[in-house]
């Protein structure tokens, strides 16, 4: 596992210096069909005091999708079923989906205060909050004149 | 699946082309499963951020099922690191003359979109009797 990177890098660079083997990883650059793409696909944003994690899972209730952090990985994971069976009446015609059981983590490149951690879910989209910790924030540094 | 199901499956519906939502923005196409049975046709369309009312079922007159969404989730900013779009969803298909045009239904609860379209009553499929 490699170091937790440290201060000084955007979140962007940060994302993308983040290319752990063992974690299924959300990488800027990672190729499209490789895991890091796999359900759910998601966007991040950073804002001054969080890190904002947004996963599309349509057809998911809240109960059924479960989000744990651990040593600065978030992993959200679950399982969607097929909106109908199949069986001997009914045929499946197209399927795009992604069904079946799911897991994804990410490393989160900064500090962040992990028992503030909040998570909203509407329309299919889940929100996860993650309140940066106080030394992640950035410091605006006086310059004194003389 | 059988050969005969898959060919059934084929001639009961085929996507057309997304066309877009015109001057609403970019529009983006939903993955979209389908069943068939005896009895209908049932569609569950991927619409993550899509609320209730917010989505547009018509069947053209040639028997074109078009599926319309407004997104309303809103981004807290610049992303990061982006996997998806965030944008309304367009996408359409042709149906077979079998479907009854009129009695589409469709549902959305957590993104979720069903859409049931039953066969019209002379194309479902007759118990035949045998007499003895």
């Amino acid at each position: 596992m490699s170091p937790l990177p440290t201060g000084g890098l955007n979140a962007r660079n940060v994302f993308a210096a983040e290319r752990v083997e063992q974690l299924e990883g959300v990488f800027e650059g990672a190729p499209r069909g490789s895991l890091a793409y796999s359900f759910p696909l998601v966007n991040v944003y950073e804002s001054k005091d969080d890190i904002t994690v947004n996963a599309e899972l349509p057809g998911l209730a809240r109960d059924q999708v479960a989000i744990t952090f651990s040593d600065n990985v978030l992993t959200l994971s679950g399982t969607r079923k097929p909106a109908m069976e199949e069986s001997d009446r009914t045929v499946v015609v197209r399927q795009e989906r992604s069904l079946g059981g799911f897991e994804k983590s990410f490393r989160i490149p900064v500090r962040v205060e992990a028992d503030k951690i909040t998570a909203a879910f509407k329309d299919g989209i889940l929100t996860v909050t993650l309140p940066k910790a106080e030394e992640a924030k950035p410091k605006q540094i006086q310059i004194n004149v003389g | 699946m059988s050969q005969e199901l898959e060919k059934r499956g084929k001639t009961a519906v085929t996507s057309t082309a997304a066309e877009g939502l015109g001057d609403a923005g970019p529009s983006y196409s939903p993955d979209v499963d389908i069943y068939a049975n005896d009895d209908e046709l049932v569609f569950a369309v991927d619409l993550p951020g899509v609320a209730k009312g917010d989505v547009n079922l018509e069947i053209t007159e040639n028997n074109t099922l078009i599926i319309k969404a407004k997104n309303s989730h809103q981004e807290p900013g610049g992303a990061v690191l982006r996997q998806c779009n965030i944008g309304n969803y367009y996408r359409a298909f042709q149906l077979s003359q079998q479907y009854d045009k009129e009695k589409v239904s469709g549902t959305i609860e957590n993104g979720l979109l069903t859409v049931r379209i039953p066969k019209r009553e002379e194309a479902k499929p007759k118990k035949i009797e045998i007499k003895a």
